[in-house]
């Protein structure tokens, strides 16, 4: 026994030679998510592709409020029609292995992802080709008007990797990404990516040595490393901690609004649902303000309009007011005073299951009922892509949905969601609803890219589809992150992203 | 013994063979679309149908069985959908820590669990037995997510003797996830060592070694601990195989880059070749596992033999 103690002091002893935190300027970002690629052109999740905007650039980027702004490119014109965009590129660039940035660097990939191979291919369906007019001018000719093609060169995944790079590692570029950024990839292991200072970046100079991405699904732990001083940066910042955040002196806490829509899906083809009046009364009968408080931490605001107030021509709209009388009388009217029976559907995330369940208590009011059926996210989008609209006996469902338009173009905001064309499985109108005159106005939008014609187009859109009451309506989630009081510069983007460029680490 | 080794080492590959028939079919029994997955929310139909082209997914399922199986004994397990690296390479670079941390958490398990097991049934009915049942019951009924976050408060925010989380090969970041990976095994190792102590004590050898005047120091360690150990053994190995597949809720608690939380990850986005491939790696594991124990046995009990 004597030995076996020896054993467990001697055991304690080595474990508890913890080697100290030297003061240096690294910042370690603990996030809830795990890195998935790095190859711009074949990611999809935001957590990479904010990775991938400390290293790489794109022609146009956003600023943190998701306005596009010129990057890589000058300036830019186009034509009437909206099918010619001209870039002028700026001129002196070079990427991190020393190659420079010029016309040709665009056309290699942007002819890549033409190559209809990669996730993100789908961006340049529009593009009928990319001309090379001189070595610092690029050309993209559409196939039809795409008012929005702005927005798409600014996306994430129309960032310009080095052709040589490309050349050099092929589809392995995914795990080596070389380009023009703030930051010099440095190391992918496991589930941790670092990245380091590009000290000859063409823009202001990076303050920060490097900055290591370290996944850390558990919130309270990511709080820990925060509160200790082993992370700098944590992202999300569970909203029911923010008390303990709150408390603690070397703690900031920063809340920012998100392009995050979350809306309640009805099902328009199912006979009592398809009637806009039973939909107007489940917007009347739902307590949004308590959905907020109770299953989201109050980490969000009320939902104004089809699209969240950062996209771009948002047009705010009359709120539904909880007002249950006036949801009664309008099922009255539409003869379903007895109510009828749903199904709930939602993914399982703790948060959305709570939200569901109280639209559950809150419908019983008007006497629609029905089961929650909860699954996992992969489960839940299979399901509801497997509806067609001209199923028969469709499920008369409503589903506990959310998107977020990468492009921060009003575009993507809608009309994947609620054109005619977006009818599962092309895209994600899972509830089947049409309207003539919406689909105009979606399409009006595209055959212009001048911005205040199509402010005109989406306004008129936002006007229209509000009152049909689609969906219904919830809320826009609010970001909320926590870094160390001694980090500067350092925010969570709307998209649920982030900026590190002009992070700074006081002593 | 040698020979005998080696002949239940070549009878794992038929189980193997079985179990890969079994996850090759589970893991495309679970609804959604693991290109739907890849490609993301807001994807068009010919992107996913694209990924399902690549991914080989528009093919039988006897089709993919037997392409896979081929790459596999040709040493290739493919490449996980979700980061496109060799899933071997992906699951060797989580198998050290998870390796590292159940070691440790089975050693705090053995050394605790046994000895609070021993003590309460030596002192079956005093205090000592109340104190180490208590101690072991408390493990029991304690989430493991629960006494990890204690922990962590305790220890890393309070105290600051331990780092909160993650893996980067320091040792002081293995004392707390490795003790509440402990605790719970600790426990269930010291139910288990009790009743076994117990059943032995009552057996008619320990009556008549009494008897015939052997110490009680001498009874208690030579004739029943030895013996009561035969289902620890066991007990152990089995728990080990558990360890060895990742704690799901401990690497997750401590950012703890190991194969629970990959598999987690796994599952989620439909990744089918990591999970054919790790469930493969968990079923080697058990059956790996029983055959050390077996040779185990003989070790404690030269009455066993092998035939």
């Amino acid at each position: 026994m004597a030995a076996k103690r020896l054993f467990l002091v001697l055991l304690c002893l080595a474990m508890m030679a913890a080697p100290a935190f030297g003061a240096s300027k690294d910042i370690i970002y603990a996030s809830e998510s795990t890195p998935k690629s790095l190859d711009p052109h074949d990611t999809t999740d935001t957590y990479s592709g904010a990775i991938e905007k400390a290293i790489l650039e794109g022609l146009m980027g956003f600023d943190k409020d998701l306005k596009v702004v010129p990057l890589l490119a000058e300036s830019y014109t186009f034509n009437n029609t909206a099918t010619e965009f001209t870039f002028k590129l700026r001129k002196g660039i070079k990427f991190h292995d020393g190659t420079p940035f010029n016309a040709e660097a665009v056309r290699v990939n942007i002819a890549r992802l033409m190559g209809g191979k990669l996730k993100r291919s789908s961006l340049m369906k529009p593009v009928k080709e990319l001309a090379v007019i001189d070595d610092s001018t690029v050309k993209f000719v559409l196939n039809e008007p795409f008012g929005a093609f702005i927005n798409t060169v600014a996306h994430p995944g129309a960032l310009i990797l080095s052709p040589a790079a490309l050349t050099k590692y092929g589809d392995e570029v995914s795990k080596n990404p070389v380009g023009t950024g703030p930051f010099i990839f440095a190391e992918w292991v496991s589930d941790t990516v670092k990245i380091k200072k590009n000290p000859n970046y063409w823009r202001a100079a990076v303050k920060v040595d490097s900055i290591t991405f370290r996944p850390v699904p558990e919130s309270g732990s990511r709080l820990a490393m925060l509160r200790t001083g082993q992370a700098q940066y944590i992202y999300p910042m569970p909203a029911e901690l923010l008390k303990v955040a709150q408390a603690d002196p070397k703690i900031d806490i920063i809340e920012r609004p998100s392009i995050v829509e979350r809306y309640l899906v009805l099902n328009t083809r199912h006979a009592p649902l398809g009637d806009a009046r039973v939909r107007q009364a489940i917007n009347y009968a739902l307590d949004k303000q308590a959905i907020i408080r109770i299953a989201w931490g109050g980490a969000a605001t009320e939902a104004d309009s089809i699209i969240p107030p950062n996209l771009q021509f948002y047009k705010k709209q009359s709120a539904w007011p909880y007002d249950v009388a006036k949801a009664k009388a309008l099922m009255k009217e539409a003869g379903h005073e007895k109510g009828f029976k749903v199904v709930f559907l939602t993914p399982n995330p703790s948060n959305r299951l709570r939200a569901t369940e109280m639209v559950q208590q809150q419908l019983k009011e008007i006497n629609i009922t029905g089961e929650i059926q909860s699954m996992d996210v992969a489960s839940f989008y299979n399901k509801l892509e497997a509806h067609r609209a001209d199923d028969s006996n469709q499920m008369p469902f409503i589903a506990f949905g959310g998107w977020s338009s990468s492009t921060g173009d009003a575009d993507w905001g809608i009309r994947p969601l609620l054109a005619t064309q977006a009818f599962p499985p092309a895209l994600s109108n899972f509830g089947f609803f049409s309207d003539k005159k919406v689909d105009e106005l979606i399409q009006a939008g595209l055959v212009s890219a001048d911005p205040a014609a199509r402010r005109e187009a989406y306004a008129k859109c936002q006007d229209a589809v509000w009152p049909m009451a689609p969906w219904g309506y919830l809320f826009v989630d609010t970001l909320i992150a926590a870094k160390s009081k001694n980090l500067k510069g350092i925010y969570p983007l709307p998209d649920g992203g982030f900026s590190v460029e002009n992070a700074e680490l006081a002593d | 013994m040698l020979k005998y080794f080696f002949k239940r080492c070549v009878a794992i590959v038929p189980v193997l063979v079985v179990v890969s028939i079994l996850a090759c079919g589970f893991v495309r029994l679970l609804p959604g679309d693991p290109a739907r997955m890849m490609a993301g929310q807001d994807a068009d139909t010919a992107t996913i149908e694209m990924l399902r082209a690549q991914l080989g997914l528009d093919r039988s399922l006897p089709v993919q069985y037997f392409t896979y199986m081929g790459n596999v004994l040709r040493g290739d397990l493919g490449k996980s959908l979700k980061t496109k690296r060799p899933v071997f390479q992906e699951i060797s670079l989580r198998y050290f820590p998870t390796m590292v941390l159940a070691v440790a958490g089975m050693t705090w398990s053995v050394l605790f669990g046994v000895f609070f097991g021993a003590v309460a049934a030596i002192y079956n009915g005093k205090w000592q037995d109340y104190a180490a049942m208590l101690i072991s019951v408390s493990g029991i009924s304690m989430p493991q997510f629960w006494l990890g976050l204690l922990a962590i408060q305790l220890f890393a925010v309070y105290l600051g003797w331990f780092p909160v989380a993650g893996f980067t090969g320091k040792w002081s970041e293995l004392a707390l996830p490795s003790f509440t990976l402990g605790a719970t095994v600790a426990a269930v190792m010291a139910r288990f060592t009790l009743s076994a102590f117990l059943d032995v004590l009552s057996e008619e050898y320990i009556s008549t070694a009494r008897a015939k005047g052997v110490p009680e120091r001498r009874v208690m360690w030579k004739h029943a601990f030895r013996n009561a150990l035969i289902p620890v053994v066991t007990m152990a190995g089995l728990q080990f195989g558990f360890l060895l597949g990742g704690s799901v809720v401990v690497e997750t608690v401590f950012a703890w880059p190991g194969l629970g939380r990959f598999m987690i990850e796994a599952v989620a986005v439909r990744d089918y070749p990591v999970l054919q491939a790790l469930l493969l790696l968990y079923s080697f594991h058990f059956v790996f596992i029983n055959l050390l124990v077996d040779m185990v046995y003989a070790m404690i009990n030269p009455e066993i033999r092998f035939e």
